[in-house]
């Protein structure tokens, strides 16, 4: 699942209709889902940036293996408006802390750097997006989840030659919608490596049937969790059979497991 | 291969960065103020960035030449190693430093200069007596030299000081700066194998054993010291038929005579490195098998650990001398 966090209602809007979202009903932020997606209108500022991507993700399951996006617009002295960017850098204008989003995959887009700032950025002294979400974001999401699953994108919504008096509504909609296709590419990207990171911490295949056949304290089901996927990575056969079924207990059970374990060989092979 | 570069802001000017950031021209370039902000947060995954590690070029400030290891030399008194890279190119699935790093990308310190200041300054405290350097403990000492140039750089400093012994540790077939320059007869070239089987099943991009074996051979020729290094071993059904395979693969291309040294050492782990590899890659054979404790290590259990050392010990006696085969135990 990927999770994005907007600040906008208007940048919202477009996402929802592309992707098809539902509102949820009540809550204290607006969150909008399908089953792939799930997304939260922030409203503006760091703290607000903050506080949502929390809400969102107690909200939707405290899962660790979800992908995060902030997708939004931002302001930049020399690029153009309506440029599409991917941030590689992060820097909280008021604390001079920094983040650096791992870059793991083929960019859809151009990079750049980001500073998050408290007040809109008019004179766009450095060289980089101007925001006023990334940081909050960024640092909390990175609490429930990897680096490398959370990335902000970033349309150009204001250069020197184009205030921010001259942003509303409508054309902060069309920016967005124009920039679908980048943010559908990222989004699948996202939602690929969240997959990947997921089926490395995924249970192993016969877990669910030891548990309902035996009752396992907690330190057995470490035990039992670490046996079988030692017999995952070594056997594609099943280590169910009829006589360990049989077994009265559980500890008799990881007992009949470890022993085929040793009796595994360990065979490694040029094929 | 290399499409993402951060850039300490002060080595942004370096004469060297410069040159790697030509290399890679397309390369997104980032700057940082000090590496660890991208090195060292916690929040990251090895295995996901090892995918597309990008490259840190930094200043290394202290810490630049180390004591070694305990058991990590092979019986000087005065061991050091130093680190002119952090992470390899490579993917060795028992690799220590995807459990010692949180980051895969490849930090590279260009002060190149500073780390000869510091070897020299050990090589006058050792008041004559041999001191012996190694490199490669925190990377591969060559796989990258095409574009650091690191061992290019430091080689005429060896050869200045004789009484400073110089091991480079590879799997690496960039040699091209060691067949450009005179051999060093205090410098060793160490290269590790693994049977070919272990190698195409764990060794992920590292060159294939015969490739490996070619490389020694033309250094031996042009008169190279050569090491070789079967360490890890690792256990497995067949562990005796494709040692002896490998073995005697290597014997017959080497000149076992000009050989520096041979070690060996069974596959371990620090304790809490370990820990990080098993969460990283429970999918993983090598880890899915009974390994023990055993002083802050894990290892294969002693009697599997010390039937695959005399096994490899007594096939080894048919090549090479008992007096340059050594034994790696920390255990
Ligand atoms: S070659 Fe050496 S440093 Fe590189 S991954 Fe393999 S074991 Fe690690």
């Amino acid at each position: 699942m990927v999770h994005f966090v907007v600040a906008l209602q208007a940048e919202a809007k477009p996402l929802m209709d592309h992707f098809g979202l539902r509102r949820r009903t009540g809550g204290a932020f607006p969150v909008f889902e399908n089953e792939h997606v799930a997304l939260i209108v922030s409203g503006m500022g760091k703290v607000a940036a903050a506080a949502a991507t929390g809400y969102l993700h107690a909200q939707t399951g405290n899962r660790a293996c979800r992908a995060w996006l902030n997708i939004g617009i931002a302001g930049h002295g020399r690029r153009a408006i309506g440029d599409g960017v991917l941030v590689h850098k992060i820097t909280d204008q008021i604390t001079g802390r920094s983040w650096y989003p791992p870059l793991t995959f083929e960019l859809p887009c151009a990079s750049d750097d980001l500073i998050s700032v408290d007040e809109p950025e008019t004179k766009y002294r450095k060289n980089g997006l101007y925001d006023m979400e990334a940081a909050g974001f960024y640092a909390t999401a990175c609490r429930f989840t990897t680096a490398e699953l959370v990335h902000c994108y970033k349309v150009v919504s204001d250069n020197l030659a184009s205030s921010t008096g001259d942003i509303n509504a409508r054309n902060v909609r069309a920016l967005i919608e124009k920039r679908l296709d980048a943010i559908d590419i990222l989004t699948q990207t996202l939602r690929a490596l969240a997959a990947r990171l997921a089926e490395f911490q995924s249970d192993p295949r016969e877990l669910a049937r030891f548990l309902k056949h035996w009752r396992f304290t907690v330190s057995e089901q470490h035990q039992l969790r670490r046996l079988l996927l030692h017999w995952q990575a070594r056997s594609a056969e099943t280590v169910w059979s009829d006589e360990l079924a049989a077994l009265p207990s559980a500890n008799k059970a990881l007992r009949h497991l470890n022993r085929e374990l040793d009796a595994l060989p360990i065979e490694y092979s040029c094929t | 291969m290399i499409r993402t570069i951060y850039i300490e802001r002060e080595v942004a000017d370096h004469s060297r960065t410069r040159k790697i950031c030509d290399k890679f021209a397309d390369a997104v370039k980032i700057q940082c103020e000090r590496y660890g902000e991208v090195f060292n947060p916690k929040a990251q995954n090895f295995r996901l960035q090892k995918r597309r590690p990008a490259l840190v070029l930094a200043r290394k400030h202290n810490g630049m030449v180390l004591k070694t290891p305990e058991g990590y030399g092979i019986g000087d008194n005065h061991n050091y190693y130093f680190s002119h890279m952090l992470n390899c190119i490579y993917d060795c699935r028992y690799c220590f430093l995807q459990g010692m790093y949180r980051s895969a990308h490849y930090v590279l310190f260009v002060n190149y200069e500073d780390f000869e200041t510091a070897i020299v300054s050990k090589i006058s405290e050792a008041n004559g007596e041999t001191i012996s350097f190694f490199s490669g403990y925190d990377c591969d000492s060559l796989a990258l030299e095409p574009i650091t140039g690191f061992v290019e750089h430091v080689l005429p400093l060896f050869a200045r000081y004789r009484n400073a012994f110089f091991e480079l540790r590879t799997k690496s077939t960039q040699v091209r700066s060691l067949l450009r320059t005179e051999p060093l007869p205090n410098c060793v070239v160490a290269f590790s194998f693994t049977p070919q089987e272990i190698s195409a099943a764990l060794e992920n991009n590292v060159p294939p054993v015969a490739k490996r074996v070619d490389t020694m051979v033309r250094l031996q020729r042009q008169g190279w010291r050569l090491g070789l290094r079967f360490d890890p071993m690792i256990y497995h059904q067949d562990y005796q038929a494709h040692y002896r395979r490998l073995f005697s693969d290597l014997f017959q291309r080497l000149d076992a005579e000009r050989l520096h040294s041979v070690t060996l050492g069974a596959f371990r782990l620090p304790a809490p490195y370990h820990r990080n590899l098993l969460r990283l890659y429970p999918d993983e054979r090598l880890f899915a098998t009974t390994l023990e404790p055993s002083n802050g290590m894990v290892s294969y259990k002693a009697p599997i650990r010390d039937e695959m050392i005399a096994f490899c010990e007594q096939e080894l006696q048919r090549y090479v001398a008992p007096d340059i085969c050594f034994s790696c135990s920390t255990l």
